[in-house]
């Protein structure tokens, strides 16, 4: 038990060291950019910890039969279930990608410093928390709470027990991530894909068995808002020992992920199995032809591309369907969330560092005539394709599962080709000022820091998925504005294509950006 | 057919200068080796041979096109085949969808006789259906060499083409450099392998940081006088303008 301690404050004081030296070999410009996001985060929060006043005013003024003020004062835990199951599906997914246990430096460049063992332990936490992965969830707590508390009564404690819940779910993370870890070791290194397959099945079984088909979290949110409603009635007590149990939990959750991480990390790193043949594409003739193959290529072979699309596309999105379904929630929900959710995880999984993607790839294409001009028009039409393509796609599979009429198609449809071209206008900017190199190994590294990628998302999210969403719901209302709406989303593309097309046409960028990713 | 000439050519990377004023000449049917120590700007000089780095200041012509405009920098990309020191491949493509596309973007898709010829000759038959990122490094630099060649009309431009490749490797890539002289291309190699070097060029220049410091006959650097005169080169310099 000593020599454990002695290993956990050993491995905090190295990731504690290895975060100053991140953030001493940053740039001014990037120092100001971090303390904009951090401050831009607070705000974040602080404003969802008031959410509930901003809406309580909100639906005071519609009158007391208004369906808002009815939402706040009825029974439902809505807010909180829906908070909790995002943050449950976060901890659940986040690990399987191999996004929660990330360190701050790759292995190699840690070879002659090698800080004691623990600090993967806390440096996956760390990244988790500074990334979209751990920042999300905090928000979506503090709202859920803060919801659940309208006229203010009970608020302190309810944030409590919000930013309880997150250190648990934070710390739930990182145990199941280094268990997964440690069966990779262990037993089977290609788990991962396993693990997924179980883990959807697992909650497709749970939310058909559950009588009130997940509605509830298995009845945690339940107790949660329960904890909540007794501090709203003054029951102090009820919730210091709501907050005590969570942090127990979390103590003992600590623990185990601790131990479990140590066990993990004195076995090898697991060799995953490499295909070591691929059937060879057939690549077109025509130069044009010929890139745009090997790019789509290149995104179907990049395991980092792919897993997060595919996870995204192809199961976290039919969950979502099965939960809206037998949840009893707003079958337009759905198509909303396709509207979101696909070309955020186009722009997140390939877009936004596309050159980073592309590798060595960069120097080879950048040295054959005339292919830098195409490679950009190529790179936005495949993200633009692959974007509304797959979101259609899933339209239809809403449509078709559910019983909304076709008719509902149409707006949501026009609102994924507004949310695709506005994600994809803002990725490709990002991908062409701001390439990042990355060493894309197979075991789920980032496309870019997790630090940028908290930025991207909630540019992406605040622009494209907002503007999207805004399209969708008002085209079916009022079209002429569904229209004005879009004309300007075409104007400032085409603007954005300009600048960024005339950054690119610059060789001197060219060469910075190849020198750059080509390192690899 | 020109080569490749180079006039007051500077190349900067923000404050920091890489290429300093360098005038060089390579005339067709000539190869020119390039040494010089770390940092000393070669691969920058050859970067912008092959068309990947714009340079600075200065006039850059390559196969008698003005690489400083974008038409002529097209152009001369048409006739240049250009090995990289790093990176330079696709890591999930196969060598065979590497040579399809550089034939594509490159317009001389035809029949596969040359480029089957060369896969045999480096060795990656048996690999042509593996995507690169899974070879060793030395097959990786095979690779590359063999893009470059197979592209190359009428400027051959290697950067560390020998970099950990075995015997066998550098003996093809060798030969394939001095046919490629013979049929009239201007050859520009970069190593630090000096005897490899000298007695695959017939000129040597020696850059040091950024600026040229000697241009001879390879054979005045071949040998131990020629690797004496070239370690007493570098040492002129003092330690930090080659760290």
């Amino acid at each position: 038990m000593r020599s454990l301690y002695g290993e956990v404050s050993r491995g905090l004081a190295a990731t504690i060291r290895l975060s100053r030296l991140r953030g001493h070999v940053r740039t001014p410009a990037a120092r100001l950019r971090i303390r904009i996001a951090a401050g831009l985060a607070f705000c974040l929060l602080v404003g969802a910890a008031n959410a509930g006043n901003w809406v309580s005013w909100v639906a005071g003024n519609l009158g007391p039969s208004s369906p808002g003020l009815r939402y706040l004062t009825g029974d439902t835990s809505v807010a909180v279930a829906a908070a909790l199951g995002t943050v449950l599906a976060g901890v659940l997914f986040a690990p399987i990608s191999g996004a929660a246990a990330q360190a701050q430096f790759p292995d190699f460049d840690l070879a002659g410093i090698r800080p004691s063992r623990l600090y993967r332990y806390f440096d996956g936490i760390w990244n988790s928390v500074l990334s979209p992965v751990g920042l999300s969830p905090l928000l979506l707590l503090v709202t859920a709470a803060s919801l659940s508390t309208p006229d203010g009564r009970g608020r302190v404690g309810a944030v409590v027990i919000a930013m309880a819940t997150w250190l648990c779910a934070m710390l739930v993370m990182a145990l199941f991530a280094w268990t997964i870890e440690f069966s990779r070791r262990r037993w089977v290194a290609h788990l991962r894909w396993y693990l997924t397959a179980g883990a959807v099945a697992v909650v497709a079984v749970a939310v058909f068995v559950d009588p009130a088909h997940g509605r509830t979290i298995f009845g945690l949110a339940s107790w949660v808002q329960a904890t909540i409603r007794a501090g709203v009635a003054g029951s102090t007590l009820t919730v210091v020992g709501g907050v005590a149990a969570i942090l127990l939990t979390s103590a003992l959750t600590f623990l185990a992920g601790v131990v479990v991480c140590r066990r993990t990390l004195v076995m090898p790193a697991p060799i995953e199995r490499v295909r070591q043949r691929t059937g060879s594409v057939s690549v077109p003739v025509h130069p044009s032809l010929a890139l745009f193959t090997m790019l789509v290529t290149i995104l179907a072979r990049t395991r980092e591309v792919r897993r997060p699309i595919i996870m995204m596309v192809a199961i976290a999105m039919p969950m979502l369907f099965v939960y809206i379904r037998y949840s009893g929630s707003n079958p337009s929900s759905m198509l909303g969330s396709v509207t979101m959710v696909v070309p955020l995880a186009m722009a997140l999984g390939w877009g936004v560092n596309v050159f980073g993607v592309l590798g060595g790839a960069v120097t080879l294409l950048l040295a054959q005539p005339r292919a830098w001009k195409a490679l950009l028009r190529h790179i936005i039409v495949v993200q633009l394709l692959a974007s509304i393509g797959l979101g259609l796609l899933l339209m239809v599979i809403a449509v078709v599962t559910s019983s909304m009429p076709w008719s509902m198609l149409p707006p949501y449809a026009a609102g994924l080709v507004v949310s695709s071209v506005i994600a994809t206008g803002l990725s490709v900017r990002f991908s062409v000022e701001k390439p990042h190199r990355t060493r894309l190994t197979g075991r789920g590294d980032p496309l870019v820091p997790p630090i940028v990628g908290l930025g991207y998302v909630m540019r992406i999210m605040l622009t494209s998925a907002t503007t999207g969403i805004a399209v969708a719901v008002t085209a079916s209302l009022l079209p002429w504005f569904a229209v004005v709406v879009g004309v300007f989303v075409a104007f400032t593309a085409f603007m954005s294509w300009r600048r960024v097309s005339s950054r690119w046409n610059d060789p001197a960028h060219r060469s910075r950006v190849a020198a750059l990713v080509g390192a690899v | 057919m020109t080569g490749v000439d180079l006039q007051e050519v500077s190349i900067r990377y923000g404050d920091v200068v890489a290429v300093d004023r360098l005038t060089l000449h390579v005339s067709p049917g000539r190869v020119l080796g390039m040494l010089g120590g770390n940092g000393a700007g070669k691969s920058s000089t050859l970067r912008a041979i092959g068309g990947v780095n714009a340079h600075s200041s200065g006039i850059l012509t390559v196969a008698g096109f003005d690489m400083g405009t974008p038409e002529g920098a097209d152009a001369a990309r048409e006739l240049v085949g250009y090995c990289p020191d790093i990176g330079g491949l696709i890591s999930q493509a196969t060598p065979d969808e590497h040579i399809d596309l550089v034939a594509s973007l490159r317009g001389t898709r035809g029949g596969r006789a040359v480029s089957d010829g060369l896969v045999e000759r480096f060795g990656l038959s048996a690999v042509r259906d593996r995507p690169a990122g899974t070879f060793s490094h030395g097959m990786q630099r095979r690779l590359s060499v063999l893009l470059a060649v197979l592209t190359a009309r009428e400027v051959l431009v290697l950067d560390e083409p020998f970099d950990g490749v075995d015997p066998t490797g550098v003996d093809v890539t060798v030969s394939a450099i001095r046919e490629a002289a013979r049929s009239g291309m201007a050859v520009v190699v970069s190593t630090h392998l000096q005897q490899l070097l000298t007695s695959a060029s017939d000129d040597i220049a020696v850059l040091i940081k950024g600026q040229l410091a000697t241009e001879a006959s390879a054979s005045e650097f071949s040998g131990p006088e020629g690797e004496r005169r070239y370690a007493d080169l570098l040492q002129s310099v003092p330690v930090e303008a080659v760290a």
